[in-house]
């Protein structure tokens, strides 16, 4: 709504071509040599086709008025030219749009590739929109550029020398006459595309503003209207569409004004062959077919220039999205396999052997496939340069015990539990499993180990069936029923008709946040985790299904790690260790009746929720 | 939304409805606009009359104005027309040399008047489609703050955002280029047309024979293509569906490290959206090599016939010249009328899409009383989600009790808010709480039963003078990407900087905010601070405090805040007369001191009363304050000793008390 939200890298001109990276994005098209060859060839050959209908109309003229002339020898040139031409046509659609659409199909699929290695960190001041925009319309535009734009610039190119040539050809002093306006309008087209390329970006800028605007009075409706402030928000707009028409009337004036200046300078080229010419026509010089030929060739001359200063302005845009894409597609994570891990894992699959399976019940990275004993050491973490949000924490996590952090909100508890699940990694300190350094193991390996469960837990779109079997996609019906009996899911499964083929809505819209958290819970059930992580996972269940609730997943976690956030003291009584942790320390830790005994800040913490 | 199938009729009146909106679109800028296509119309007269003086010019150098003598006009037609005889007749009188310089220079002087009448054009066409386009979004933004929840809900929350970008953009589009493209086509055709027949009828007639081929052609390729291009459409849409999810559910994948899983969904979509538009691609491709053909073959019948009249000596080299150049510069811009034709097809489809959302029913205004609320009387009230028919409309909060055998969420609740009694409403998922907060609201029309607020029907009060009664604090508070400061100035535009602070410190926010190195005028969000869950909540509760409503609604408001704050928070509400306390809650710790405790299963009220008098009653509210306080079954691991013992420390002093009046 305000500049805040600007997005600085948006509007940043891209100042002057940067080849380097032109080569790189030409490297895509090169993907498909033969296509792009026969594209350039295509467009070279219908750039001398379209060049040559002028001479052959000039020599038509001429065969016209001369008694001896052959005029349906060259009529039938001219035919000849039409039916090369749309071949050629035909075929240079053909490849376009095959390159097109392989072109941004590659550059796609490897952003998306390298969004998937991505750390967690990553997200954290990235919107959605933001990192979708990138992989949607930034390599749209690309892909355009790169099969369009090189289309149009060699057509036009060919065009513009091949008319050229033949003027100079059919007559060098008037040639040269026509061509003399080239200069003016070389300055003259640098001027104006320049000043369209900044309106055009200030236009693109704003555009998006306006677009975050609709998206958020449309997300932020209910508390507009509930606190009555729609004239305030809507005054903020208008001078946002107000702004918008005055960038984008300034741009279409620019561009008003270049073509016109065009067509005049075409204009005067005309006028003067026509004066030269005609003139050179009376005294019998050069015959009439060629000042005919002349004057068509004066026109076609600039009659690419449209469309060649719209792709000058495009590839400055394209350039800039290329930027955007390849900084995504280059992005190194901060979270991934450390060289020590690689080494493992390297070795791993040699003794492994053909078939790829870890021997011995291993790991894939040769180590014992079981976390056992997780071990905290001085572990320390902070955002960025922000100040630490853990500050040196010790703690021994027994295999199979369940562990409850709880605290004053801030306090850093969902902090430790993303480091658990490796989304993040100590800033200082160690975190060691069974005796090694949880960075010195495979990350993939890591992560299939667990399950989390969140306060605010995604769902996609798609079947309530479709989002557990996330956790395990070869899933049965029957392993489905079971988790859903587990996570209490079965009352919610009754109240939808559909019961598991129920749609969910775009992040499980459609259903209540209680239910999404049980479904998140079945999800995270069903993956069988060594290592099940719970944020305020039952947060917004009440009292009565959360109670079955418990008992189920005590259950379910026997044999299992489980770290667990609440809120609800209620809820974490029985846990095997309780731990405080308030301003990123650990103020107190042990079971719940050692540490009301301790009458400590739990005893304080525990007497405040009733 | 009108389909692409709609035919005959169905398509004239959709024509029609839209030619209406278009009309009530234009009527504020109709004068730049028709001043644009005056224009337009001397501009093109001027484009055509440059090669018609470069004609006469050309007959001059060949020596054939001895047809202009008007001996024998018949035998030899001239590049010169009847009405243009005087000209002609002008430019013979010159030294022939000096003659063409004469043509060289109106012809350039022409062009120049054409160039700065279509500078005008391309001016006020755009200063026109500016302001429609900005105009339609204030109107479309205005009227999203109008529009019924219901309406809303009845919409993807980014397809109403489509329809407020790219469907105002293609309209804007249609009035700034492609109604300006047809309009231009067609006065070159007439231009061209009425030029040409004074010149030669037979030979004007000639060379437009294939111009009703050509749109004809266009019209019918472009509506076959049609599907094609739908398809490359909901390719993408799936396509940027599949990479949406993926983002914003990044943790989750993470979680389960099936980034395998989604690189496959991924490229099934990816290549499905390549393969489509290549087909869609390939078959514009054939399109534009036949129009091609045709017109070209238009450009060679003219040479033909001309070179043969030439030939014959029926005509002059200039009058040639003129029909060739002509027909070149005709031939193209019909060809693109068939296909900016078929392209209205599309405006057509995004003025419906923009107009069904303008023309949505906005909330209908109502009562608005003079004095503050002082009383709100709930009875036997009944609601339902109104269903759409599209299953968009389950997008509720509250889904799951919609399958009673009524698809009633609440029925026949009654409760009576007043300043200074807080009541508190529990109960599971789906029993129909934050529901009763939509309805009370008004963001939900009630299907039975009455909401009264000091004895008027709420249904006829004005919901914007409701909400201003009541403060909403809700589960996941909207926070706008703005600094703290105007979030919070958002329920109170003129509160001062002490009046922030001073409901900062009662939600217990403050000192966060006064930590930041900006402090109030810190900005939330994407380039700014990250709040945590809870740390919003505190703030919408300093946001709704702010706004000094007689009436707070809590709505489940502080469930990612940790007890002791919660407990803090709620001591520190404003208590008293000035303020009645809706707390919706799971944690009955919060709830325990309210005067009245409501608990609801499935619509209905299975219990009410204060706290001591529910425990003593001993039903389901007994059980679950006994589990939340005790522990009870509530545990993960079995040790009963060390329970009982906390049990007999803890919570025996607090419930002796409680119990202690009875």
């Amino acid at each position: 709504m305000s500049a805040h939200h600007h997005d600085p890298e948006e509007d940043r001109p891209a100042e002057r071509m940067d080849w380097r990276l032109w080569r790189r994005l030409v490297g895509y098209t090169l993907r498909y040599r033969r296509w792009t060859l026969m594209l350039i060839g295509c467009a070279i050959a219908t750039g001398t086709v379209d060049g040559l209908f002028n001479l052959v109309v000039g020599r038509i003229v001429d065969a016209a008025t001369d008694p001896g002339g052959d005029v349906v020898r060259w009529l039938c040139a001219y035919a000849g030219l039409i039916v090369l031409l749309c071949l050629l046509v035909r075929t240079f659609v053909s490849l376009g749009g095959r390159i097109r659409a392989h072109v941004a199909h590659d550059i796609r699929a490897e952003a998306f590739a390298n969004v998937q290695r991505l750390s967690l960190d990553y997200f954290d001041k990235r919107p959605v929109g933001w990192l979708l925009a990138r992989q949607t319309s930034d390599c749209d535009r690309l892909s355009q550029a790169l099969s369009w734009g090189l289309l149009d610039i060699a057509w036009g190119l060919t065009t513009m020398t091949v008319s050229a040539l033949a003027m100079l050809w059919l007559d060098l002093r008037l040639g040269l006459i026509a061509l003399s306006v080239v200069p003016v309008l070389w300055v003259a087209s640098l001027w104006f595309q320049r000043r369209i390329l900044r309106t055009a970006r200030q236009v693109r800028g704003l555009n998006s503003r306006l677009t975050a605007a609709y998206d958020e009075t449309l997300s932020g409706v209910a508390t507009v209207r509930a606190f009555g402030a729609q004239t305030g928000f809507q005054s903020r707009f208008e001078e946002l569409t107000g702004s918008m028409r005055r960038r984008s009337v300034a741009n279409a004036n620019l561009s008003a004004l270049y073509l016109p200046l065009v067509l005049s300078l075409a204009g005067l080229a005309g006028g003067l062959c026509l004066g030269f010419g005609g003139v050179s026509v009376f005294d019998g010089a050069i015959s009439v077919g060629t000042l005919v030929a002349f004057l068509g060739y004066s026109r076609q001359f600039f009659e690419p220039l449209q469309e060649m200063a719209a792709w000058f302005c495009e590839f400055q845009m394209a350039q800039a999205s290329a930027e955007r894409v390849f900084g995504l597609i280059d992005e190194v994570p901060t979270v991934k396999d450390t060289p020590r891990a690689l080494e493992r894992l390297a070795a791993a699959s040699e003794r492994a052997g053909a078939d790829g399976s870890a021997p011995d019940g291993l790991a894939p990275d040769g180590l014992p496939p079981r976390i056992g004993e997780l071990r905290l050491e001085g572990v320390h973490f902070r955002y960025g340069d922000g100040p630490d949000v853990l500050a040196g924490l010790d703690l021994v996590i027994p295999e199979g015990a369940t562990v409850a952090l709880v605290g004053p909100t801030g306090g850093g508890k969902t902090t430790l539990t993303s480091l658990l699940c490796r989304f993040r990694e100590p800033t200082r300190g160690r975190l060691v499993t069974s005796g090694v350094e949880y960075r010195e193991r495979s990350l993939a390996w890591w992560q299939e180990q667990l399950g989390v469960v969140l306060q605010e837990p995604h769902l996609f779109s798609g079947t309530l069936a479709d989002n557990l079997r996330y956790a395990k996609p070869g899933a049965t019906d029957a392993e489905l029923v079971e988790v859903a009996r587990l996570a209490q899911l079965d009352r919610v499964l009754e109240s939808h008709p559909d019961g598991f083929e129920t749609q969910v809505g775009a992040g499980g819209a459609r259903l209540s946040m209680g239910e999404r958290q049980l479904v998140s819970l079945a999800r995270a059930l069903l993956a069988d985790p060594q290592l099940l992580v719970m944020d305020e996972a039952t947060s917004s269940v009440d009292t009565a299904t959360e109670r079955r609730l418990q008992a189920a997943v005590e259950q379910a976690l026997v044999g299992r790690t489980a770290v667990v956030v609440a809120h609800r003291l209620s809820t974490i009584r029985g846990a095997d260790l309780i731990v405080v942790i308030e301003g990123g320390r650990i103020v107190e830790s042990g079971t719940h009746t050692e540490l009301l005994e301790r009458r400590g800040r739990y005893a304080e913490l525990e007497a405040l929720s009733r | 939304m009108p389909t692409d199938a709609e035919l005959g009729n169905g398509h004239g009146r959709a024509l029609a409805r839209n030619g209406r909106r278009l009309a009530r679109l234009l009527r504020p800028v109709a004068r730049p606009y028709v001043a644009a296509a005056l224009a337009l119309a001397f501009a093109t007269l001027a484009t055509y009359a440059a090669p018609l003086v470069v004609g006469m010019g050309m007959d001059v150098a060949v020596g054939a104005s001895a047809g202009l003598d008007g001996a024998d006009t018949n035998a030899v037609r001239s590049a010169t027309p009847p009405w243009l005889a005087p000209l002609g007749a002008r430019l013979a009188a010159f030294e022939p040399r000096t003659a063409i310089w004469v043509a060289a220079a109106l012809a350039l002087a022409l062009t120049l008047v054409g160039g700065v009448l279509q500078y005008l054009r391309g001016r006020l066409v755009a200063e026109s489609a500016e302001s429609v386009a900005a105009r339609l979004r204030d109107d479309l933004h205005a009227h999203l703050l109008r529009l019924p929840h219901d309406t809303l809900d009845g919409h993807e929350h980014g397809d109403v955002v489509q329809r407020c970008t790219s469907d105002v953009e293609t309209t804007r589009a249609f009035v700034a280029t492609q109604a300006p493209e047809v309009a231009r086509a067609a006065t070159m055709l007439a231009v061209a047309f009425a030029l040409l027949a004074s010149l030669d009828v037979r030979y004007a007639l000639l060379s437009m024979a294939s111009y009703p081929l050509i749109i004809g052609l266009a019209i019918v390729f472009f509506r076959g293509v049609r599907t094609l291009f739908q398809a490359v459409d909901e390719a993408e849409g799936r396509l940027t569906g599949v990479i949406q999810e993926n983002l914003s559910g990044a943790q989750v994948v993470r979680a389960f490290a099936a980034s395998g899983a989604e690189v496959e969904k991924f490229e099934g979509a990816n290549s499905d959206f390549r393969d489509r538009t290549v087909r869609w691609v390939d078959k514009l491709g054939a399109y534009w090599s036949t129009s091609d053909l045709i017109c070209l073959g238009q450009v060679l019948a003219v040479l033909g016939y001309g070179a043969f009249a030439v030939r014959a000596g029926e005509m002059t080299v200039g009058l040639f010249f003129t029909f060739v150049t002509t027909t070149s510069l005709t031939v193209f811009p019909v060809r693109q009328i068939g296909r900016v034709l078929t392209e209205l097809g599309r405006a057509t489809v995004a003025l419906d899409r923009v107009f069904e959302l303008l023309d949505a029913d906005e909330e209908v205004e109502g009562l608005v009383p003079v004095e503050r609320a002082r009383r709100i009387e709930v009875r036997g009230l009944r609601f339902a989600y109104q269903r759409t028919g599209d299953e968009a409309a389950d997008a509720a909060t509250d889904g799951s009790a919609r399958t009673d055998s009524k698809g009633l969420v609440l029925d026949g609740l009654d409760l009576v808010l007043e300043p200074g009694r807080r009541v508190a409403l529990v109960g599971p998922p789906g029993s129909g709480k934050s529901s009763l907060i939509e309805v009370l609201l008004r963001n939900r029309p009630y299907a039975g039963g009455s909401v009264q607020v000091d004895g008027r029907e709420l249904a006829g009060l004005d919901p914007a003078w409701i909400r201003s009664q009541l403060a909403l604090v809700s589960q996941r508070p909207f926070l706008f990407s703005s600094s703290l400061a105007e979030n919070l100035r958002v329920a109170a535009p003129g509160a001062t900087h002490a009046d922030l602070e001073r409901v900062c410190e009662i939600a217990s926010i403050h000192s966060t905010v006064a930590a930041y190195p900006k402090g109030y005028e810190t900005v939330i969000g994407e380039r700014g601070v990250d709040l945590s869950g809870g740390q919003r909540q505190r703030l919408s509760i300093a946001r709704a405090l702010l706004e000094d409503a007689p009436f707070l609604l809590l709505d489940d408001a502080l469930s990612a805040v940790d007890t002791s704050t919660e407990r803090a928070i709620l001591d520190r509400l404003p208590k008293g007369e000035e303020r009645g306390v809706l707390l919706v809650t799971h944690r009955l710790s919060g709830a325990a001191d309210a005067d009245e405790i409501v608990v609801l299963d499935r619509g209905r009220v299975v219990e009410r009363g204060t706290h001591a008098e529910l425990l003593a009653c001993a039903g389901t509210y007994a059980e679950l304050w006994g589990e939340q306080s005790s522990g009870g079954s509530a545990r993960l691991v079995d040790d009963v000793a060390p329970r009982s013992e906390a049990h007999a420390a803890h919570d025996r002093p607090q419930l002796g008390d409680e119990e202690a009046p009875r």
